[in-house]
């Protein structure tokens, strides 16, 4: 059985200008179904009603940040497997090792391009269903 | 008749009738020497001692006694009112001379001796530097005052202080520390803190050393200066420069997104112009975002803190992927690329990203320093000292002589114009040279008009 389709993107973005770009490029683009979130507290609450495929997340963030949330998500036990990329400009290969430690599928380096931005989602939905 | 005798052997010689002429001539008279008679006039030859060593030391001026051989109770006296040395009467003229020259000569010796000590030790009471030594326990031996100012501690509170407490390495413990300074020549730089009286921490740069007698440890020397300053206007900078260029990348973020949106198409459709506009637009936040990752990565590099991951690679799968990923750069300079490669994988010990950005750099480069519908090579070999090479080759007009020793230098460019024209920041090689030496590479280059040539070697990967 080939695995499922990635149709529902959440997106967690302080940002309001990356939200946009980001979910025009998700959307109009890739034709992803993308829904967006200001936080991380505000992520933890739409998971259950939106029920995305795959969390796309800013690492620093307000309120709570990116690596806080993830680590919330995986105590929720029908999330506890969710995929999830950290976008960050804070981008040192240590930083990325710990992250990945930490369980993250993976990490996009901003400034990302948004043309490619849905196709290396797709990459990493390929690489995790394997 | 002795001082006409003396005279004559180059000696200018005064002569004291009682004790106390004596001690008005030695206040007024550069003497070097005196020859005293126990036995004299009104004040004796001892009281005289007396007063001549409150004033002067045996080594500052030498008292020969002059004795008759009766008077063996007397010669124990002068020597313990400070008599250097003695004569008996009768007078032996010549055992005279050489004693009076044996005194005179040993009295220069120890004037120079105690010049040279006084000079030292003015340089040490007076360096701002730290200087010290210890034993093998942590006791402080030797310090000088400014250990004292910079610490806070008193001399006495030093003396009981186990230099091991006073000071710690940042990086390792005394133990190695010592061991190490045990084995080496002692002329490398190392970093110590020197914890205060007021409980703050001063940051020290110096060097430490063994004394060694015979094989066996003496003590250890340590000479440091307070880089307290530097140190916190390093971190100032490091700080100042990642948050600049973390909170540069933000807004990049979106102007470069929104710039590849529009250029998309995704907003609506565009004539020629709007294109020719976005596109600039688009290249140049391209470019914003090159320098600022090329500043970070000489931050990183300078602070010693630039990451590798390595990992088992094969250097003809990078020089091939790397064609590939930089191809849409050379086409903007309508240059073609090939790789020269025999049937081998080449494998290396290497972060397959630096390495990335390593031919990125050099790939980038030579096309960007070729003529329109140039060629340049990327060739596999082997390198000096069973290595394997990558070479990449153009045939662009070669770099000008005068600027080929300050290729690797930061921010430099052949000519300042070309960083307008060729785009570049001028950090890209200093930084390639750096990656390549931290793979325990070399990276170098060879040029002359129509052909220039950069290459890097890098060791083979061990066979497991």
């Amino acid at each position: 059985m080939s695995p499922p389709k990635l149709e529902r993107i959440l997106l967690v973005e302080d940002d309001p200008d990356i939200q946009f770009i980001a979910r025009m490029a998700l959307q109009r683009i890739s034709g992803y179904q993308v829904e967006v979130c200001n936080n991380g507290i505000e992520a933890l609450e739409k998971l259950p009603l939106f029920q995305p495929q795959m969390v796309v997340m800013d690492m620093m963030m307000p309120e709570m940040d990116g690596l806080t949330t993830f680590q919330e998500m995986r105590k929720m036990p029908a999330f506890a497997h969710l995929p999830v990329v950290i976008m960050t400009a804070k981008a040192q290969a240590h930083e990325i090792e710990n992250y990945k430690r930490e369980g993250i599928n993976d990490v996009i380096i901003k400034p990302f391009e948004p043309a490619e931005l849905g196709k290396q989602l797709e990459q990493i939905w390929q690489s995790i269903a394997l | 008749m002795l001082s006409r005798r003396l005279t004559r052997k180059d000696y200018r010689v005064i002569t004291a009738k009682s004790g106390r002429e004596a001690l008005t001539l030695l206040e007024t008279e550069p003497i070097d020497l005196v020859l005293l008679d126990l036995m004299m006039p009104g004040m004796d030859g001892i009281e005289v001692l007396g007063h001549i060593r409150k004033r002067f030391s045996m080594a500052h001026l030498p008292v020969i006694v002059v004795t008759a051989k009766s008077e063996r109770e007397h010669l124990v006296e002068a020597f313990d009112a400070g008599a250097n040395d003695y004569i008996s009467k009768p007078i032996d003229f010549e055992v005279l001379l050489a004693r009076t020259h044996s005194h005179i000569e040993h009295r220069h010796l120890e004037l120079s001796l105690r010049a040279s000590e006084a000079q030292y030790r003015d340089l040490f009471d007076h360096a701002s530097d730290l200087i010290f030594s210890f034993n093998a326990a942590g006791e402080l031996l030797y310090f000088n005052p400014s250990l004292e100012r910079s610490s806070g501690f008193s001399t006495e509170e030093l003396r009981q202080t186990s230099c091991f407490k006073l000071f710690s390495a940042p990086q390792q413990s005394w133990e190695t520390l010592l061991q190490e300074t045990r084995r080496s020549d002692g002329s490398s730089q190392l970093e110590l803190l020197l914890k205060t009286a007021k409980g703050t921490d001063l940051f020290l740069e110096g060097n430490l050393s063994a004394r060694k007698r015979q094989g066996n440890l003496e003590a250890y020397r340590g000479i440091f200066h307070d880089i307290s300053a530097r140190k916190q206007a390093e971190n100032m900078k490091n700080a100042f420069v990642s948050m600049v260029s973390h909170e540069l990348r933000t807004p990049l973020t979106s102007i470069h997104g929104s710039l590849s949106l529009l250029l998309k198409g995704l907003a609506g459709p565009l004539n020629p112009d709007m294109t020719e506009l976005l596109d600039i637009s688009h290249r140049n936040s391209e470019r914003l975002i090159f320098l600022i990752n090329d500043i970070l990565d000489i931050e990183k590099m300078e602070a010693g803190k630039m990451d590798f991951r390595f990992e088992r690679l094969s250097l003809r799968e990078l020089a091939e992927q790397a064609l590939i990923n930089n191809q849409a750069y050379a086409d903007q300079y309508q240059v073609t690329y090939h790789l020269v490669a025999g049937p081998i994988a080449a494998w290396i010990w290497g972060d397959r990203e630096r390495l990335n950005q390593v031919l990125a750099n050099l790939l980038s480069n030579a096309a960007k320093f070729s003529q329109p519908q140039g060629q340049v090579e990327l060739t596999l070999t082997a390198g000096e000292k069973a290595t394997y090479r990558l070479t990449v080759t153009d045939q662009g007009s070669g770099i000008p002589g005068a600027f080929r020793s300050q290729i690797f230098t930061k921010f430099a460019q052949a000519d300042n114009s070309n960083t307008r024209s060729k785009g570049g920041t001028g950090l890209g090689l200093v930084i390639s040279k750096e990656i390549i030496e931290k793979h325990g590479g070399k990276l170098d280059f060879w040029s002359e008009p129509g052909h220039t040539r950069f290459y890097f070697d890098l060791p083979p990967a061990e066979e497991k």
